[in-house]
């Protein structure tokens, strides 16, 4: 091979470091991409879950993981003492992280007392279960800590991670 | 402030994931390439305008895109290194005729891809007849013929 001036002044140092960060970024981004498929960015095993109280009168199965802006979803299964109305209320920071965008059934009655917000229905005959659906978009980045309770029982609390 | 701080992030995020997926993601090889590239700006677009539809909102995100690329521009100039650190060097991948095989390796450059490039812009068949392929900071390879 006969040489010739080169045209450029060439770096080594800058083409090695290019080669070890595409072989290490490459290992990063499939990271990513791993653990979005099992629910660290929402949606996905990793992300549900599920909690109830010691009597199992309620249960609530939410994302441990949510994205700003991006829809939440949030189950809430109640078994009321038959002939009381059955009031749901959802405290913490539940208020200041969630803005509700539906929930399903329509309750008879709904407001926010001490930062609070009591889901009530009407009292069912028997001890029957009762689902809550809310859809929620999280307005919030960072750890929310909200509680959820039926009536005046104990607080079932439950922390979720609101990504940017 | 939150445009402002997602066009700040959107453009990070964008940086890193071309400095990782390195020159070959802006080389544009193949058809699919440009369809890539569509999407990523598809998907990228939700998050720098989020629901603000507004003239205002557009300006903001407009705004801070050209600020934060000028000031990548300044660090650039005035700060040794930071130049090959964000836009890569000029790496030789072919002299006389002779592949680099170590540094096409590292660049991941494979001969087809500068044969494609020597067919589609001068008209060159065999390597013989390159005296330089260089493969530039913006990820295109120069092809200079032995006859320039």
């Amino acid at each position: 091979m006969k040489t010739t001036p080169s045209p450029i002044i060439e770096k080594p140092f800058w083409l090695r470091f290019e080669y070890q960060l595409r072989r290490v970024g490459f290992v990063f981004l499939l990271a990513i991409v791993v653990a979005a498929l099992v629910g660290i960015f929402s949606r996905g095993y990793l992300s549900q879950a599920h909690r109830s109280n010691d009597a199992g009168s309620l249960t609530l199965d939410y994302e441990r993981f949510n994205r700003l802006t991006s829809n939440a979803d949030l189950k809430i299964n109640s078994i009321p003492t038959p002939g009381k109305p059955n009031r749901i209320i959802l405290g913490g920071d539940f208020m200041e992280a969630f803005r509700i965008d539906n929930l399903q059934p329509q309750p008879a009655n709904m407001y926010s007392q001490n930062g609070k917000v009591i889901i009530e229905y009407n009292a069912l005959a028997g001890r029957e279960k009762q689902t809550l659906w809310l859809s929620l978009t999280p307005m919030k980045i960072g750890v929310m800590k909200s509680t959820v309770a039926l009536d005046n029982g104990a607080d079932i609390s439950f922390q979720q991670l609101v990504y940017p | 402030m939150d445009m402002v701080l997602r066009a700040v992030a959107i453009y990070l995020i964008l940086m890193v994931v071309f400095k990782i997926a390195g020159r070959r993601a802006l080389l544009q090889m193949t058809s699919f390439d440009l369809i890539l590239l569509l999407i990523i700006s598809e998907a990228t677009q939700q998050a720098l305008l989020g629901d603000d539809f507004s003239v205002t909102g557009a300006m903001l995100t407009i705004v801070t895109l050209i600020v934060v690329d000028m000031l990548f521009g300044l660090i650039k100039k005035y700060l040794p290194g930071a130049d090959d650190f964000l836009d890569n060097t000029p790496v030789i991948l072919v002299e006389n005729g002779y592949l680099f095989q170590d540094k096409m390796k590292k660049a991941d450059i494979s001969c087809d891809d500068i044969l494609l490039t020597a067919r589609v812009d001068h008209g060159i068949t065999k390597l013989a007849e390159i005296k330089f392929a260089i493969l530039e900071r913006n990820g295109h390879i120069s092809i200079i013929t032995e006859s320039k």
